[in-house]
């Protein structure tokens, strides 16, 4: 079936042409306008009585008041709103009425009194024949030309092209038609209320951690090992209707999976993140998947589009280059089996619209429809709603930049990718405003070099922000940020530790659960926001075409609201962005009415009040009395004088909005890697208040930290008061001399090095005090310097477990043997051309050694690198060496792997952290 | 060197000039670049992703009028540089005229403190005034001349005196053309005000504070807001110009300009005075009379007062409908009834086709009676024995009750229809009105926009194109009725002003009933 309105073809209707940006010209014929005042003719005709007194039946008459009171204009549109007008409802003091366009698209129209007046004849049920057969009728009646009931549209559709702006002609003509609110969007606006859908429960988290993932991860890592799990997944045996139950299993088979993510390349997290998307949602339709579909999708295409897009930019890839690598891909594929692969792809790429705002994409077939677009929009009310849920919430970083994030996203238009790499500079105060109270903001959307590419060069812009209580919330995070010491090139939803975007998924998945409950719409997404603000901007550019006199400003506003949408041209923000067209075509439809001349006398029968009566207005009004009349008639269309109609809300399940849950809850709990980045700052010298605002940390909870920190560290070798008895910042002061001892002390940029990974793993995975304890005690015995000393051989035995739980690979490690004459009495430098000789066997094979070396034996059953060197001040006799990198059989490694004040700074983290969990009767650290 | 907060020189070479031997040439194609290759959102006036915003517009601008004030040199090129609409790389080129005739296509006077423009030298091929013309037309020149701000002026002065030998910007500022941009104080925004972007978005800085698209072309050089069919046939005086500078300037924070200099307007130069126009009405109406065929009317005289009916109402809807030059005045009988009818004349634009005009209510009284006019010429000529089969009267009768066939016809030797043509009218007219063939669309150009209709509508009316502004594309938001009222509006207006009305011919005495 094609999905094109079926093209009239006349001669009097303006010729058209699309260009390259897809934008419609047209051109009058020369019959156009002959066309348009014979059609004026006939409205005249029409006005004066004949739309009741001409012998047609009531649907001729009502077919024929929508034609020529309501510019509906094609044969499919006129039938249709013929069939809606039973379902007809009241709206924004409107009576409205919505019926699907032939290419798929809501339309909707709030009806003129002509309407209204002949409703009442008919019956309540129209069938598609008796509609058909009504505006034939109709057609045999206006008599403007054979064929009939084209002809009479062609005549409408010139006469709209004189009173209606092209923006709104090439919508009523199918040309380029836009997209009207569905109803349940409209319920919400009527009851402010929010709808009653379900929502996939728990999604929001998973896709949190992928989105995470994906924006941290480097582009491509490693093999495809998750693509192999989830094709795993995908392929389990079930029952051809597989119940919730076997799903479940899937799904929690998946969330399994993404414990390991931190392994997987960026690509891969998303590919995770689609497949738990299929589990919950189902397919495009949300229709359930069946397990053979989800299989087929997930061999067909997955392993594929890892290999087309692994060592790619996701974000920075154009429209073009989806299509070309989504046709490789369909190429590659059997002709049986590209029909599947095509709707895997094309759900691919949905999902990635969905989540990453990622360009629209064309993936051929001709049995997939063209997606249309999703018109919904925010209602201010909602906007509200969510700003008052901000507030009450509770304290944290994440609702902080909820509530910064929703400020900005509501007041203009602005992408998510576009929000999350917005920099600290990128929020400009006009100079106008410097001087007194701060009215506007320029929120400059231009991404660093380092960030992803924008979407197109004309998503570079600058947008204003106008709301005073949105600039309050911004101006306060950038304070903040600066206090932060955020510099002006870094982001403003930045993370201080890392610089990268502060909780990414988290903050996107946050804005979508906020404005899924503010709306109980589970389609409502980040993107809404987009529509919504296009949508409002564009009413009103296309309202003042309506009510434009004397503007004196030559500008298109049309073009104004395309660039501050980041449109290339309008033709975008009026096709996919605009649904709120309805008031401006019944204003411009009103005020061409208001040309024609009509006497009091028939004006009073559409006005539903006596002529004398009318007159009498005019005259105490001292207005025109044809101006009297046409006000007294479009007050007739008023939904107040139709009180028994339903309202928008009446079929819709509503109800009121839950306050998200999440948003009140207690602060997060504290990982041990957020305390090591808490005394990473504190060993730099920043100040508490400041790591409070860097580490979202509440300043009660950072003395606790300091407290303990302190009595781990501090108090043992420090001859002072009790700590129980300090000031905060007296132990502050007295750990951060401790922690900033440049030899010995720990040291937290080496807790970075990667040999730290799988600990760094491990201790996020296990959280059992007795085995926390055991590891804290051993590092406690062992601790010497910047070394592990391995003298107390209970505690080396202990730590070498610990070390193979880790995952530390045995050649990493190495034991270390001082024995022979001290450095002192060594012997002299090599020669020119002297070789090396290895140390003496007998040096360092003493009964302990051999201790050691069994219990590494044991251990990791593997033999361990022993070293003998020489004795050093200050180094123990027998020590731990762990490198990044497998360590030379028999020499001695360079100073800098020997250390291990990496180790200490992780151990001195671990030990708060379970002195805090401690004192907090075994909760963690909050 | 310490680096200054203003980064717009590097070094003080100040023999860049010597570099290239054409820089008028270079200026020319420059401005010619801009002009025939604009794009769509130049031409919309809108600022985008290559424009800084008014509001840093406005900042910089101060900015630059305080670092003016202070003598400094950088900031005086960067004020040249933007009143010339010319980047720092032709700026620094600029020359400055002696009192004699200018030297390039744009020179700095500095005795009289304006710029001066040759238009001639960018769009070629401009009418010019005729040799017999004697007060009939409005003057005018080619030369554009624009005031500089009054404190741009006083410290370009004072450079002069300190280094008279001068001939160039360049010269005299000392300073040369690499440019970093323009580093406001508290200004870090990821789009950086910089000159080129601050070129960008003068024009659209003009047409938001309400200067006509076609005035703040030549006040910002910025040629790409406004069709370039509007060069050949908009005039605009010196006064015009001096208010519009003076708004610009004082949006930018620049203050007053120059004393006003007092001299020829620029534009088109075949612009017929208001007097020529009432007079050359009068003239028709004159004709008319003098070729009335009286009571007793023989064939002769009944034909000869069609022919010169049908030339009046010609003219009359020619000067209406704005229309160019073309061998036939395509006007159909059926649009008689009609407040707007499909023309086109030429075939322009990347979609060539017919543009909605207005017909204005003189135009539509014209018309109907040039129908009733074809009703009672062809009941005389019934009358004098003409049978009714023949051509003429075919056509006389099918344009008297409306049909689709032409409404205004001559009638040849061989008493046969004939189309007629705005080129036969204007050698019909005297000579001594000095009329181009074009006058109407010079006249209306001006005419309408002191009437203060905007020059997008006035575009819209006499059909010059703009790249990205189609207002019968889907992304226009103005309607034709809408579009139609507000330039009727001001034509009714203007004729009333004229005193010219519609002409009945015949049909005078049949009291203007359609047979």
């Amino acid at each position: 079936m094609s999905l094109r309105a079926p093209q009239i073809s006349h001669p009097a209707l303006p010729a058209l042409k699309t260009d390259s940006v897809g934008r419609i010209r047209y051109r009058p014929m020369p019959q156009t306008f002959h066309m348009a005042t014979r059609f004026e003719q006939l409205q005249r005709r029409l006005l004066y009585g004949e739309l009741i007194s001409a012998p047609l039946p009531p649907l001729a008459r009502l077919a024929g008041a929508l034609i020529a009171f309501e510019c509906i204009t094609t044969a499919h549109d006129v039938v249709e709103a013929l069939q809606a007008l039973a379902d007809r409802y009241a709206f924004d003091d409107k009576v409205s009425v919505d019926w699907l366009a032939h290419c798929g698209r809501q339309d909707s129209r709030q009806l003129h009194g002509f309407v209204l007046h002949l409703i009442a004849d008919t019956p309540t049920l129209i069938t598609e024949a008796e509609a058909r057969a009504g505006l034939e009728a109709f057609g045999q009646w206006a008599a403007f030309g054979t064929p009939a009931v084209e002809s009479v549209l062609v005549a409408a559709q010139c006469w709209a092209f004189t009173v209606l702006p092209p923006a709104l002609y090439a919508h009523v003509t199918r040309d380029a038609a836009l997209t009207a609110l569905p109803r349940s969007a409209k319920a919400r606006k009527h009851t402010g209320l929010a709808l009653s859908l379900p929502v996939a429960g728990g999604q929001e988290a998973d896709m949190a951690n992928v989105l995470n993932r994906f924006h941290l991860a480097e582009t491509a890592r490693g093999t495809p090992w998750l693509v192999s799990e989830l094709e795993q997944i995908a392929t389990r045996q079930e029952s051809r209707n597989a119940t919730h139950a076997q799903r479940r299993a899937k799904l929690m088979a998946c969330r399994a999976l993404s414990v390991e993510l931190p392994h997987a390349d960026a690509l891969s997290a998303l590919m995770l993140g689609w497949v738990i998307n299929l589990l919950q949602t189902g397919g495009v339709r949300g229709k359930p998947l069946r397990p053979n579909t989800l299989r087929n999708y997930t061999h067909r295409t997955l392993r594929a589009l890892h290999t087309h897009l692994a060592h790619r930019d996701l974000l920075t890839m154009s429209r073009n280059d989806f299509e070309a690598v989504y046709n490789e891909i369909a190429r590659e594929t059997t002709p049986k089996q590209m029909l599947i692969a095509l709707s895997a792809l094309r759900s691919w790429h949905s999902f990635l619209q969905k989540w990453l705002q990622l360009p629209y994409a064309r993936i051929h077939s001709d049995d997939i429809e063209p997606a249309l677009p999703a018109a919904n929009i925010i209602w201010p009310h909602e906007k509200l709603r969510i700003s008052q849920w901000l507030r009450s919430a509770s304290e944290s970083r994440l609702n902080t930049m909820l509530s910064v994030a929703c400020a900005i996203a509501f007041s203009c238009r602005i992408r998510i990718s576009e929000l999350l790499h917005l920099q600290m500079r990128a929020i400009c105060t006009p100079e106008s405003s410097k001087s007194g109270a701060v009215s506007e903001i320029e929120i400059h959307i231009s991404p660093r070099l380092r960030d992803p590419q924008q979407k197109s060069e004309s998503a570079r812009r600058v947008v204003t922000v106008d709301d005073a209580a949105a600039i309050e919330t911004i101006v306060r995070w950038k304070a903040q940020r600066s206090f932060e010491r955020a510099l002006p090139n870094d982001l403003l939803f930045g993370d201080p530790i890392t610089g990268n975007v502060c909780q990414p998924g988290a903050l996107t998945v946050g804005l979508n659960q906020l404005l899924k409950a503010a709306t109980g719409d589970p389609d409502v997404s980040f993107h809404t926001l987009g529509h919504t603000w296009v949508s409002d901007a564009m009413a009103e550019a296309l309202l003042d075409s309506a009510e434009a006199k004397g503007r004196s400003i030559d500008l298109n506003p049309l073009d104004s609201v395309s660039v501050a949408a980041g449109h290339r041209t309008a033709t975008t923000t009026l096709r996919v962005y605009t649904h709120c067209y309805e008031p401006a075509i019944h204003t411009l439809l009103d005020r061409a009415f208001s040309r024609i001349s009509i006497s009091s006398v028939e004006g009073a029968r559409w006005a539903g009040v006596s002529a004398s009566a009318l007159r009498k207005r005019a005259s105490l009004h001292h207005t025109p009395l044809k101006d009297e009349i046409w006000s007294a008639i479009r007050l007739r269309s008023s939904a107040t004088t139709h009180a028994a109609l339903p309202s928008a809300a009446a079929h819709a399940d509503l109800c009121e909005p839950l306050t998200p849950g999440w948003l009140s809850a207690a602060h997060s709990q504290r990982s041990i890697a957020d305390l090591l980045h808490i005394l990473r700052d504190l060993a730099q010298g920043m100040g508490l208040n400041e790591i409070a605002s860097r580490h979202d940390t509440p300043i009660s909870c950072l003395h606790d930290i300091v407290r303990h920190a302190y009595e781990i560290v501090v108090a043992p070798t420090h001859r002072g008061p009790m700590s129980k008895t300090l000031r905060p910042e007296y132990c502050a002061d007295a750990l951060c001399k401790y922690l900033a001892q440049q030899l010995t002390g720990p040291c937290f940029r080496a807790a970075l090095q990667t040999k730290y990974d799988g600990l760094t793993a491990w201790l996020a995975r296990n959280q059992q005090d007795e085995t926390l304890h055991r590891l804290i005690d051993a590092w406690l015995t062992t601790q010497a310097g910047r070394f592990l000393d391995l003298k107390h051989f209970p505690s080396a035995n202990e730590l070498l477990d610990l070390l193979h739980r880790v995952g530390t690979p045995a050649d990493h490690l190495a034991l270390v043997c001082a024995a022979g004459r001290p450095r002192s009495h060594a012997r002299a430098p090599l020669q020119e051309g002297e070789q090396p000789t290895a140390a003496p066997r007998d040096w360092g094979r003493d009964k302990y050694s051999e201790q050691l070396s069994l219990a590494f034996k044991r251990v990791f059953s593997a033999a361990p690198n022993r070293i003998v060197v020489q004795p050093r001040r200050g180094r123990p006799a027998h020590y731990l060496v762990w490198s990044s990198t497998p360590v030379s059989i028999g020499l001695e490694p360079p100073s800098a792997r020997c250390s291990l004040r990496g180790f200490h700074a992780w151990m001195l983290a671990l030990s708060v952290w379970l002195a805090l969990r401690t004192a907090n009767n075994g909760r963690a650290a909050p | 060197m310490t680096r200054p907060e203003f980064l717009l020189f590097v070094s003080n070479d100040a023999s860049a000039s010597a570099a290239n031997p054409t820089p008028a040439l270079e200026l020319n194609k420059y401005f010619r670049n801009r002009l025939f290759y604009a794009r769509e959102r130049a031409g919309q006036a809108v600022p985008d992703h290559r424009c800084n915003t008014l509001s840093m517009l406005r900042a910089a601008g101060q900015e630059i009028a305080r670092r003016v004030r202070n003598e400094d040199p950088v900031a005086c090129l960067q004020m040249l540089a933007l009143l010339s609409g010319l980047p720092a790389r032709h700026a620094v080129r600029l020359q400055f005229s002696p009192a004699g005739p200018t030297k390039g296509p744009l020179v700095i006077d500095l005795h009289t403190g304006v710029l001066k423009l040759d238009l001639d030298a960018l769009v070629p091929g401009r009418a010019g005034a005729p040799d017999a013309e004697n007060g009939t037309l409005h003057q005018a020149t080619g030369e554009l001349v624009r005031p500089l701000p009054e404190i741009l002026a006083t410290a370009l002065r004072a450079r002069v005196a300190a280094y008279p030998a001068a001939s160039d910007v360049s010269a005299l500022l000392g300073v040369s053309a690499q440019t970093e941009g323009l580093r406001l104080p508290g200004h870090d925004a990821p789009i950086r005000l910089t000159l080129p972007r601050m070129l960008n978005t003068m024009g659209a800085l003009a047409v938001t504070c309400g200067i006509d698209r076609y005035l703040g072309a030549l006040v910002t050089h910025d040629f790409r807001i406004t069709p370039t069919g509007k060069f050949y046939y908009a005039r605009a005086s010196r006064e015009e110009i001096w208010d519009a500078s003076a708004l610009l300037f004082g949006e930018l924070g620049w203050g007053a300009p120059t004393a006003m200099l007092s001299g020829l307007a620029v534009g088109s130069a075949v612009t017929p005075i208001h007097e020529t126009v009432t007079r050359w009405f009068r003239w028709l109406e004159e004709s008319l009379d003098a070729a009335n065929p009286g009571r007793n009317y023989s064939l002769s005289g009944l034909l000869e007062h069609h022919r010169v009916y049908v030339r009046c109402a010609a003219s009359i809807a020619s000067f209406l409908l704005a229309a160019r030059a073309t061998k036939r005045l395509r006007l159909s009988a059926a649009d008689v009834l009609d407040e707007t009818i499909a023309y086109q004349d030429k075939r322009v634009g990347e979609f060539p086709g017919n543009s909605a005009i207005t017909v204005c209510e003189t135009l539509q009284q014209q018309l109907h009676l040039v129908q009733c006019h074809c009703a009672a010429l062809l009941r005389r000529l019934l009358r004098l024995g003409v049978q009714r089969t023949t051509l003429l009267c075919k056509c006389l009768a099918a344009a008297s009750i409306g049909k689709d066939v032409p409404l205004i016809v001559d009638i040849n030797r061989l008493h046969r229809p004939q189309d007629i043509s705005t080129n036969e009218l204007h050698s019909w007219w005297p000579a001594d009105f000095a009329l181009e063939p074009n006058w109407p669309r010079h006249f209306w150009q001006s005419a309408l926009r002191e009437h203060g209709l905007p020059s997008s509508l006035i575009d819209r009316w006499v059909r010059h194109t703009l790249a990205g502004c189609d207002p019968y594309a889907n992304t226009s938001n103005t309607t034709v009725v809408a579009a139609n009222a507000r330039i009727n509006a001001a034509v009714e207006v203007t004729l009333r002003e004229l005193g010219i009305h519609a002409l009945a011919g015949l049909s005078q005495k049949s009291g203007g009933r359609l047979s």
